[in-house]
């Protein structure tokens, strides 16, 4: 563990761009940050608990063509930008680590690994939950560093540096980084100690699988989706939902792009026989939760739910992810 | 279950340059079914197992999923197309010598392999016969590996059969086919009636028996009951999904039922695997 | 709307008439003090809740519930304009309806809120207006944030915060106002700088479509922008799947989202309730109040109609002026 007296997140934004990197970072619009292409360290600004958008769309972008066809198909050449992401949050980093399993195990997806594999990640510890926040009932604590490359924490006005990985080491030798002093690892876990409490919502994940099993043709699940509007804001804000739809722009002539899309849409599984395996909204509202906390814990082993609580705090009628799995009915009537 | 079979892609969303050298009209009238030849341009046609499917590109309209026809052991690919949206109305406008694209091949396939030393009988509906048609061509081409033959198909009309030549070939050549249709028609010599009920009549014995049914999910439906009744396990019966394609490689999310993804680990399924999942087919 | 307010609520639903299968109000969110619409039995009255956090609009519930069952309402003045536009739209009989109406002095902005509100939001126990001071409680604590801090904006020029059509009324009446001035400043500036502001607002939408999705009034089986759902059946010929127009696909940037919500507003000429949904819903805080009252402008001073007449508008573009 080291200690940097400056500001390294800014610092390494500067130094990153120097070496010719594309450098995501937040930046504060409005209201709200989100993370953005940043030219320069001066556009950054890190007081938040987090970003409204996830930073899925680095590796992830919302619209991304594929291929060109005209006369026959080109495929476009790869940019080997190198990319950095500068200041996200543990639970983004576990969202990016839960995308890797999507699209790079079984098929490969080269569109997506030609990001990832040149993506440098450098981290930002939570000092705060948000209210909204419960990843530490997910397994993620918000002071973690797996996944990173190098993690960073503000602590009493310096910054610890956490080097993980090789290439983290590689970058981090360009700045003056002394030792962590005995008081400086003590306060680091006081901080930690003190993340951990500051959580007011906590969801009981506790026997989930078999709850979930259970539960699965209730009511509940009618009840939950009252409000719900089909919007798509949730899996939008997600770092970990992935659906995506693909389709030809341009008739003789034109690309093919993916862009995202949303199981909450009617028309996600309407089929050309206009057969609709989920007309219902309970039933799509019903699978998202499912696929996060059920599906993919069956065929991954893994929660695709990081609780960073994005869907949550954006859902306009106020379905909360956190709530609803909480009180998934132990015992169905 | 048997392995899928993929010829590895470098780009799995980019298609091979292919071209139509055949087109047969199959079901003529509103509701038209062409089966269409197309031979890959450039390259060898790829191996694969009976019930993997493609991905048939249009460019400007989509891409389209169609299992594959054709057993692996006949020439080309052979894709049944009926004719009920963006894509499939431009591949019916086409002519022979037009270019489309193929990703392929995809999916999980039959386990044919298992299957040798077995009796298959094959209970299709309507369009639903394609991919049984590459199980009995297979099976046909392959005579030795397996046991008795029992093809049971039917649809509405003797006019929305389809293969209706080959399979009359086929019963000429001494090969067990039992056709049916919905309603009397004059001149029909078989089974008049669903095809639930001509399984019924038939009574294929289920010792040692492999059941593969395709066809309208109401028929499908009634059909695994009347195979219920006759002494069939669950592990015995097979069949083949569909859902709404895009990537056709467990991305997207689309196809996915349940904590499985229909583009990848289907489109053929065993009847307990399905029995087994939360969310019903 | 204050404990006041919630009591006389629950006074009118317990005197309901009997026809009455449903009660569509509020009930407050387990982990914050954001209210969140209900649809509740005549005899769960005690469930109910009512703040100045009781911002949704319950039309579009109402809408679907009131199809078939005689529905009774909490409504505020934007939201009873809302169901005004549905039944002249004749998607709502009237006589299944049973409308409270609640007299208001506006809503809390939840985002406002959240910045200037000192607790954590698990910890706040109540949320009252009292006078012109949002009371905020948690603990044995208190906090007191002047109503003008956190009251959401669209509330300043709202026109209807009585309802005009009610079965009961609970609050004094107030006065709603007819003003332009936010818009009105925005016209001058210049055609470039309105562009730019536009195009940069749209750069940041995500076309997740909340927007339309919680409109009462984007009730569309199939939207033009974007079909949310595509009237199909298994009778629906294959040229007809085939030829469907789709005005825009899935590309996002700011000149497709800019027709999205051109097209989208443009739709509400005369129609809109003024609720603000919109504007709430969107998860990247798009303004777009701005447009809709820019066209609600237009409606009024061009053609001199208010959402609150009886006719629909544009039935009374058909009518031809005397002379």
């Amino acid at each position: 563990m080291k200690v940097y007296s400056g500001n390294f997140l800014k610092d390494v934004i500067t130094r990153l761009l120097e070496e010719g990197y594309r450098v995501y970072a937040p930046v504060k619009e409005g209201n709200y940050h989100v993370f953005r292409v940043v030219k320069s360290a001066d556009e950054t600004d890190f007081d938040y608990i987090n970003t409204k958008k996830s930073p899925k769309e680095v590796t992830f972008p919302e619209n991304e063509i594929l291929i060109k066809y005209g006369e026959w198909v080109e495929e476009l050449p790869e940019q080997p930008d190198r990319l950095a992401i500068v200041g996200i949050r543990p639970c983004d980093v576990k969202g990016i680590r839960l995308m890797d399993r999507v699209f790079l195990e079984d098929i490969t997806d080269p569109y997506y690994e030609a990001k990832r594999k040149n993506l440098l990640i450098i981290g930002y510890a939570c000092n705060q939950a948000g209210d909204y926040c419960f990843c530490s009932s997910v397994g993620i604590k918000p002071y973690s560093s797996e996944g990173v490359d190098i993690l960073v924490t503000n602590l009493n006005g310096r910054q610890i540096v956490e080097v993980v990985s090789d290439a983290g080491k590689e970058l981090a030798a360009n700045f003056e980084l002394t030792d962590a002093s005995a008081e400086d690892i003590e306060a680091k876990k006081e901080l930690e100690k003190k993340v951990m409490e500051s959580f007011t919502r906590k969801v009981d994940t506790e026997n989930l699988e078999e709850r979930m099993k259970r539960a699965f043709d209730s009511d509940y699940w009618k009840e939950v989706a009252t409000n719900c509007i089909s919007c798509g804001t949730c899996t939008y804000l997600c770092p970990t939902c992935f659906c995506f739809d693909i389709f030809d722009d341009g008739e003789l002539k034109g690309v093919r792009i993916r862009a995202w899309d949303s199981c909450q849409f009617p028309l996600h599984t309407l089929e050309s026989s206009s057969h609709n395996p989920r007309p219902e909204k309970w039933q799509r509202l019903r699978n998202r939760f499912y696929d996060k906390f059920y599906y993919m814990l069956v065929r991954k082993g893994e929660l695709y739910c990081v609780g960073c609580g994005r869907c949550s705090a954006a859902c306009p009628v106020g379905i909360d992810i956190a709530e609803v799995i909480d009180n998934v009915p132990s015992e169905v009537e | 279950m048997s392995e899928v079979i993929n010829e590895p892609m470098k780009n799995p969303y980019l298609p091979y340059k292919a071209e139509i050298v055949e087109i047969r009209d199959e079901v003529k009238g509103i509701r038209p079914i062409k089966t269409f030849k197309i031979k890959l341009i450039g390259r060898e046609r790829f191996d694969y197992q009976s019930g993997q499917g493609c991905l048939v590109s249009v460019f400007g309209r989509g891409e389209s999923w169609f299992t594959i026809a054709n057993s692996p052991t006949r020439p080309d690919l052979e894709f049944s197309i009926l004719k009920t949206g963006k894509v499939t109305t431009k591949l019916h406008e086409m002519e022979v010598g037009d270019v489309v694209g193929i990703r392929g091949p995809l999916g999980r396939g039959f386990p044919l392999d298992e299957w040798k030393g077995m009796n298959i009988v094959t209970i299709g509906g309507g369009i639903g016969q394609t991919p049984l048609r590459s199980i009995y061509q297979y099976v046909i081409d392959n005579e030795k590996d397996y046991g008795d033959l029992t093809i049971i198909y039917g649809a509405r009309t003797s006019r929305d059969l389809c293969y209706k030549d080959e399979l009359m070939e086929l019963i000429e050549q001494g090969y067990n086919v039992e056709l049916s249709i919905d309603n009397p028609e004059p001149d029909w010599p078989y089974f008049v009636g669903f095809v639930p009920d001509n399984l019924k009549r038939i009574k294929p014995d289920p010792k040692d028996t492999i059941a593969i049914t395709c066809g309208p999910p109401i028929m499908i439906k009634i059909t695994l009951g009347v195979l219920k009744d006759l002494g069939f396990k669950e592990d015995q019966i097979y069949t083949t999904l569909e859902r709404r394609m895009k990537c056709g490689i467990g991305k997207c999310g689309k196809c996915k039922l349940e904590s499985v993804y229909v583009c990848r680990d289907g489109p053929v399924f065993r009847y307990d695997e399905l029995s087994a999942l939360l969310e019903k087919a | 709307m204050n404990a006041e307010t919630l009591e006389r609520i629950k006074e009118e639903c317990r005197k309901l008439p009997a026809e009455i299968s449903y009660i569509v109000g509020f009930v407050r969110k387990q982990s914050e003090p954001r209210e969140v619409v209900a649809v509740l039995k005549p005899d769960e009255v005690d469930k109910l809740s009512f703040s100045p956090l009781s911002f949704n609009n319950p039309a579009r519930t109402v809408m679907e519930l009131a199809k078939d069952n005689k529905v009774a309402v909490i409504a505020k003045g934007c939201d009873a304009r809302a169901l005004k536009q549905l039944e002249k739209e004749e998607k709502i009989e009237r006589e299944n309806l049973y409308i409270i109406g609640i007299s208001c002095p506006g809503v809390i902005d939840y985002r406002k809120f959240r910045n200037t509100v000192k607790f954590r939001l698990a910890e706040i126990d109540s949320v009252e207006l009292i006078g012109d001071e949002v009371v905020v409680k948690a603990g044995g604590e208190e906090q007191r944030i002047p109503f003008s801090e956190v009251i959401f904006e669209n509330c300043l020029y709202c026109e209807q915060p009585t309802p005009k059509d009610y079965d009961v009324l609970i609050g004094e009446p107030r006065e709603g106002k007819v003003d332009f001035s936010d818009i009105e400043e925005f016209e001058k500036l210049s055609a470039e700088e309105r562009w730019s502001y536009w195009m940069d607002v749209f750069s940041k939408c995500i076309r997740c479509h909340a927007c339309r999705q919680v409109c009462p009034m984007c009730y569309c089986n199939e939207c033009l922008v974007d079909p949310s759902n595509l009237a199909v059946s298994p009778m629906t010929p294959a040229e007809e799947k085939a030829a469907y127009p789709r005005v825009l696909g899935k590309t996002v940037n700011a000149a497709d989202n800019l027709i999205y919500h051109i097209v989208r507003v443009m739709h509400h000429a005369g129609r809109c309730a003024g609720c603000g949904e919109c504007e709430r819903a969107c998860p990247m805080e798009l303004p777009l109040r701005k447009l809709e009252r820019k066209l609600e402008k237009v409606v009024y001073e061009v053609f001199n109609y208010s959402p609150d007449e009886e006719i629909p508008f544009l039935s009374k573009l058909d009518i031809l002026p005397e002379g």
